[in-house]
């Protein structure tokens, strides 16, 4: 066979492995999300600005709001009663986990067989980071990751035996910490602001729209698909040297 | 400066003076009595030189009483009013005693601290109480409760969630006698914003029409008849199951019938060297249009 039928045979690898999985209007594989995002008209309080389009049901938007959540097996509650307003911040932080179709770019793969998926470092405007801690100032904790090391007694999770609980800013000392680190990474502290297209927004009024389509876009450009698989483009051109 | 003037200016003092709260701490009359125990009491019943100190301890000994293990069964950081009302009244009541009572230099120094170590426990008992009884007293629903919150003093709104079941309750009646639907429960009346009650006919499609929506939690039908109900289903007559089998040969036999008959006409052959330059073509448009579908999507 030709050369050249080699380097055709190869070019016809790289877009498809390229491209790889869709990552605009996307739900990530991972319970309770559901298979794709549809609307949903019985989304509770805090989940209600995803309605038009949801990645969760509304069983999952009101379970996001138990102070013990059955969906991340942590507890808003494992040092007293939270002030409403931090409280507030955590049922937006997991409604948009839950919810937002707009992950897609953050989705990655894990588990022992990447069967399951999660968001990693997904970009969280300045304004949406440094609220969050302002009003959990006067909120304790006992954790900096609530994603894991809780001390299991009679059916819930709680603070770890030598974990006192402190106020926020001890285990959180700035925005960033708390957007960084309570739910190992989930979140990335972006420098942008709200309104600039390059981060998003962790809840948003519904009257005004879904602000994260927009960046979801962004940063899911073809460029920037290309743009990771260099190493794929020089493949098919080494398969002429293949004979 | 105005009437509000002074208690404005003591009470700002006095979240100067007592920055981490100890519950009762935020009830205006304690602070009213530690201030009134430093200024008036102590330069008449202690030396001087330990004035500072001791009420220091003091202080300290009440903003303590925040310090309790949290456990959802005893203490979560709030109280409402009502224990506040009772844990504050009780501290105040035992502080008159001993400022009563005259008691002057170590002797006033040991009653005193040793009546806030009592006073602690007796808080701790109070907001026990509170957990167990009075706290998020629903137990279906949402609820929305006034709290305050030990560590700043705050008073806020706590939303009390728990399961959106509240259940059935199925009410008999005879025909043409009155229907009577009390959806009121037993925490509607100290939730915060009751709002209205929404009484809805649910039909077996599951649709629902609005029947009734006021500030009553009581809604009567007079006279009911059967089509006012919701009926018991039907006792089924027995009907044989078809046969399946039967069925399945059927379905296969017009399977059978209906599928098409493909017939593949034997086709010349033609030269390689042309059917490779069609594939290459096809290889090359299609890798050109997938590229071009790729970038614009």
């Amino acid at each position: 066979m030709g050369w050249w039928w080699r380097l055709l045979l190869g070019l016809w690898a790289v877009p498809p492995t390229c491209t790889g999985r869709e990552l605009l209007n996307v739900c990530m594989n991972a319970k309770p999300h559901k298979p794709e995002p549809s609307p949903e008209a019985e989304l509770y309080e805090e989940c209600i600005p995803w309605k038009d389009n949801a990645c969760c049901t509304a069983s999952t938007s009101w379970e996001a709001h138990l102070d013990v959540s059955l969906l991340y097996n942590f507890s808003l509650v494992h040092c007293g009663l939270m002030m409403p307003d931090c409280q507030r911040h955590f049922l937006q932080a997991i409604c948009f986990y839950q919810c937002s179709p707009n992950l897609g770019p953050w989705i990655q793969k894990v588990g022992p067989h990447w069967q399951a998926e999660r968001v990693l470092d997904a970009p969280l405007c300045l304004e949406d980071c440094e609220r969050w801690w302002a009003d959990c100032r006067t909120s304790h904790t006992c954790k900096s990751d609530w994603l894991g090391s809780w001390a299991w007694s009679r059916g819930k999770p709680r603070c770890p035996e030598r974990a006192p609980c402190r106020p926020f800013p001890h285990y959180f000392p700035t925005p960033a910490d708390l957007c960084e680190r309570i739910w190992s990474g989930s979140f990335r502290a972006s420098p942008e602001r709200r309104g600039s297209g390059r981060c998003l927004q962790k809840w948003f009024e519904p009257a005004r729209g879904n602000p994260n389509a927009e960046v979801a876009r962004r940063f899911a450009s073809p460029a920037r698909s290309w743009a990771r698989c260099p190493g794929l483009l020089a493949f098919p051109l080494l398969l002429p040297l293949l004979s | 400066m105005g009437p509000w003037g002074l208690p404005l200016l003591v009470a700002t003092l006095a979240g100067c003076v007592f920055p981490a709260r100890g519950c009762v701490i935020c009830d205006p009359k304690v602070r009213e009595a530690l201030n009134s125990l430093e200024a008036d009491y102590l330069p008449g019943h202690l030396e001087a030189n330990h004035q500072k100190k001791v009420m220091e301890k003091i202080k300290q000994a009440v903003e303590d009483f925040k310090d309790l293990p949290i456990d959802e069964d005893s203490y979560m950081g709030v109280v409402d009013e009502a224990t506040l009302e009772k844990a504050s009244w009780s501290l105040l009541k035992d502080m008159k005693r001993i400022t009563d009572s005259d008691a002057k230099g170590e002797l006033f120094v040991k009653e005193m601290l040793w009546m806030l170590h009592l006073a602690k426990n007796t808080f701790a008992s109070y907001a026990a109480q509170f957990q167990k009884e009075a706290f998020c007293p629903n137990k279906c629903g949402l609820m929305l409760q006034p709290l305050i919150w030990c560590s700043t003093c705050q008073k806020q709104v706590h939303a009390c969630r728990k399961s959106k079941n509240c259940g059935k309750r199925e009410v008999k009646v005879h025909q043409m006698e009155d229907m009577i639907l009390d959806c009121e429960l037993n925490w509607h009346k100290i939730s915060q914003g009751l709002t209205d009650y929404s009484f809805y006919r649910v039909w077996k499609n599951n649709s629902e029409t609005l029947v009734s929506r006021g500030k009553e939690p009581i809604l009567t039908k007079t006279m009911v008849r059967p089509k006012d109900a919701v009926l018991p289903k039907r006792i089924q007559e027995e009907i044989p199951s078809p046969n399946t089998e039967t069925q399945d040969e059927t379905a296969l036999g017009e399977v059978a019938v209906d599928l098409p008959h493909t017939t593949v006409e034997p086709q010349t052959p033609k030269p390689e060297q042309l059917l490779r330059r069609r594939l290459f073509g096809v290889l090359i448009w299609g890798l050109v249009v997938l590229t071009v579908c790729v970038l614009i999507a």
